[in-house]
């Protein structure tokens, strides 16, 4: 079985549906990338699979398990308590755009922050633990630093140690580079690259190209809320299929 | 209070408007307004001078209009707190005072005075009590309600240096002997010590209070004290004059048609022979002069220590009150609940529209008639919470723009990483909210410090209103005010440097962006 099930996802904000019935398996290990012209419902889908955003129909399982609902005696879904809800986002790592480092935290204590408060960790042990992760993104010492003393790059490496101290068994990625300088992508890249072939299961929102090329081992293309095509990276850059696909990579490489 | 003025000016023109020619005294020079006689009172001293029909009234009044008609003038009378009377004298903004005020040795050393009235005070009790008292020193261990600066404040405070030393009498101060009557109907004084004609006067009007004493002297060694016209001891011409007026009005039956009007039979001034203070020598003169004894006794003198704590104390806990309320106001204000946030709503309209002053004379006075007793909180707690609640408003706004500072984006990573909505708000939200809450906060605890003198008004003993007691007394208004502000200035300065070492451990510093950071430890 898959790790991630998703099943016919609806969302709409007020007027606008921005999921129109989405259907995705992700196998363990698997990096899978989202792509898509902005509006597409990308980043909606990622906040669903770890409930930061609530679907109105459809269902997703990680692991076997709903996230934020459970399901009744006559099959219908009803919202979690917030207690159990956290629980299992404790079990989703997220990335996000503007990286979201805790601002009154150094580096150090925003690795060990949920550890030592979501899963009971012992302080020492949780920073020495914190400090391997630090050193594994080449951070180690930037330990003491607060995040506005931290570059981008450096703030998004921490942000992703800060993730993967929680020990998840799936990763989320938010538009992880969009909001860096060019010249400070690579790292972030390089430090995502590394996780993807310690065998992370990851899902990824992301406008970097030459990336889902050369790890995703999927790539997802969506337009208008739904899924229009599901292919390997070589199939999907050397021959897309839906014509959505095909406008977006003509415009896309234009670009860049 | 200049409009009011003007106002009872106007009412009364009609009486004192006869031809020059006529006029049976002459106008003194150097009046205060030209054509006019200027007179400062308290207008909250049935019968002798209160407001009737949105019009001055009241045998003081009475008089007044008839002295003025003497000389052709029209009256004009203005009215002031009794704190306010002596200083505006001073000041040069009356002619004289008219507001029941008796002669006493130490006034005389200030002002001169023309007797219209034999005064003499007389206690007030609930009915039911049966109380009745030959003199002060009955009231031992007693709650006693009177006025600041009085002639009777000085009875009962020399009552507790003698034979009440052992059972002190319990005295609060009030601004007026309306104030001071309340505490006996919301039973939180058991006497109140007020002038004879007042006493008088409101056990006709409501019959559950009565006499509890006869008319007795606020001094041993004279009978009863006379009341007096109060005059600026530098104009001689005025006070003569209007002691002329006053003679032609006793002569011609004027002066015996008042005291009947306003019953008050028992002051008229002529019955008296004993009392020496007509013919006493003047002592000394007036001017303006800084008494520098005066300022420095003041100051080093041990009264303020207590009411500086108590002025300490009731800003501490208000705020403490108003911080609580805060949090949780701010926290319904962004919940998602729309009953609790048109509640929060409510609470800061009502409370951020309506005087602090007024909400803190609704908890002590009335509160208790509206709940019929059921809540009479002492001074000292009906202060505090008025003060409290009306702070929480203003704490309530300043948490709330604290809490929607912080990037929502800090929330959402909390919870992405499994922390409850509580735990993210307490160890995430919060810590980076407070940096936003503090300094404001810092500076609303020292407006709370200075709002508290506002207390004096339901005679809590703080600063103020112990400032307000003495000068009430020894006249000294300038070097007792000072005194006062330095003590506000002590108890603000120790604020400043508390909320500077707080800003310093909770790492508050501006950027020059004005976004707050934090510092390396």
């Amino acid at each position: 079985m898959a790790l991630v099930e998703i099943r016919d996802v609806h969302k709409r904000f007020g007027s606008q549906e921005v999921l129109k019935g989405v259907s995705l398996s992700v196998e363990a290990g698997e990096v899978v990338c989202l792509l898509g012209a902005s509006g597409s419902g990308k980043t909606t889908l990622l906040r669903c699979i770890n409930h930061l955003d609530r679907m109105d129909r459809g269902e997703i399982e990680v692991a076997g398990e709903l996230v934020g609902y459970a399901r009744g005696k006559d099959g219908t879904l009803r919202e979690e308590a917030d207690r159990i809800v956290s629980a299992k986002r404790a079990k989703i790592g997220m990335v996000f755009q503007r990286f979201n480092l805790f601002a009154h935290l150094t580096a150090l204590e925003n690795v060990t922050e949920a550890p030592v408060q979501v899963l009971g960790m012992a302080k020492a042990e949780a920073e020495k633990r914190a400090l391997d992760l630090l050193a594994g993104v080449g951070l180690k010492e930037r330990a003491g630093h607060y995040p506005h003393q931290l570059s981008g790059g450096q703030q998004q490496r921490v942000a992703i140690a800060r993730a993967v101290a929680m020990e998840p068994r799936l990763m989320l990625f938010d538009e992880p580079t969009s909001a860096l300088d060019p010249e400070l992508v690579g790292e972030v890249l390089e430090t995502m690259r590394r996780l993807a072939a310690d065998g992370m299961t990851m899902i990824l929102v992301t406008h970097e190209l030459a990336f889902a090329r050369d790890v995703a081992h999927r790539v997802i293309m969506m337009a208008d809320g739904q899924v229009v095509e599901d292919a390997s990276p070589a199939a999907f850059f050397s021959a897309p299929r839906h014509p959505r696909s095909k406008a977006f990579l003509a415009r896309t490489m234009r670009a860049s | 209070m200049k409009q009011i003025a003007m106002l009872f000016a106007g009412g009364v023109a009609l009486a004192a408007t006869p031809a020059l020619a006529a006029c049976p005294v002459k106008a003194p020079p150097g009046l205060v307004s030209a054509g006019r006689l200027t007179i400062g009172t308290m207008l909250t001293n049935p019968p002798q001078t209160f407001v009737e029909n949105g019009q001055p009234a009241g045998f003081d009044i009475d008089l007044s209009r008839a002295i003025a008609a003497e000389m052709c003038l029209k009256p004009r009378f203005v009215n002031v707190t009794f704190a306010g009377l002596f200083p505006g004298l001073m000041s040069r903004k009356f002619d004289y005072l008219s507001s029941g005020l008796g002669i006493t040795p130490q006034r005389r050393e200030t002002f001169d005075f023309v007797p219209y009235f034999r005064g003499g005070i007389q206690f007030v009790g609930r009915k039911e009590n049966r109380f009745f008292f030959q003199n002060e020193e009955g009231l031992c261990g007693l709650r006693v309600a009177t006025i600041a600066g009085t002639t009777q404040a000085l009875a009962i405070e020399r009552a507790n240096q003698g034979v009440c030393k052992q059972k002190p009498i319990d005295l609060s101060y009030f601004p007026s002997f309306n104030d001071a009557v309340i505490q006996l109907t919301k039973n939180s004084a058991d006497i109140a010590f007020v002038d004879w004609a007042f006493a008088s006067y409101i056990s006709r009007l409501m019959p559950e209070l009565a006499p509890a004493s006869p008319i007795i002297s606020g001094r041993p060694e004279v009978p009863r004290n006379l009341m007096g016209l109060a005059f600026r001891k530098d104009e001689g011409p005025q006070e003569k004059a209007v002691s002329e007026a006053i003679q032609a009005l006793e002569k011609d039956g004027t002066y015996d048609r008042l005291l009947n009007k306003w019953q008050l039979r028992n002051g008229d001034v002529r019955d008296q022979s004993d009392d020496k203070s007509g013919s006493a020598a003047r002592v000394g003169s007036f001017a303006i002069v800084f008494d520098r004894k005066a300022f420095f006794d003041t100051l080093f003198s041990t009264q303020f220590f207590v009411p500086a704590l108590t002025t300490l104390g009731i800003t501490l806990v208000a705020m403490l009150i108003a911080i609580i309320l805060g949090f949780g106001g701010a926290l319904a204000a962004l919940s998602p609940y729309k009953a609790l946030r048109s509640l929060v709503q409510i609470y800061l309209g009502f409370f951020r529209g309506v005087p602090v002053l007024v909400q803190i004379v609704f908890w002590y006075n009335a509160l208790p008639v509206l709940t019929n007793n059921a809540i009479n909180l002492p001074a000292l707690v009906a202060g505090t919470i008025a003060l409290g609640l009306n702070e929480g408003a203003y704490m309530t706004e300043i948490i709330r723009a604290g809490l929607i500072s912080v990037d929502p984006g800090q929330r959402e990573a909390a919870r992405a990483l499994g922390m409850t909505k509580a735990k993210a708000m307490r160890r995430i939200v919060m810590p980076q909210a407070l940096r936003v809450i503090i300094p404001p906060t810092g500076n609303q605890f020292i407006a709370m410090l200075k709002t508290t003198s506002l207390l004096f008004a339901i005679a809590v003993p703080e600063i103020f209103a112990t400032g307000t007691g003495i000068y009430g007394r020894n006249f000294k208004y300038f070097e007792v005010l000072a005194v006062v502000s330095i003590w506000y200035l002590l108890l603000t300065g120790f604020l400043i440097l508390i909320q500077k070492s707080v800003e310093r451990r909770f790492h508050v510093r501006r950027r020059p962006a004005g976004v707050l950071a934090v510092e390396h430890d």
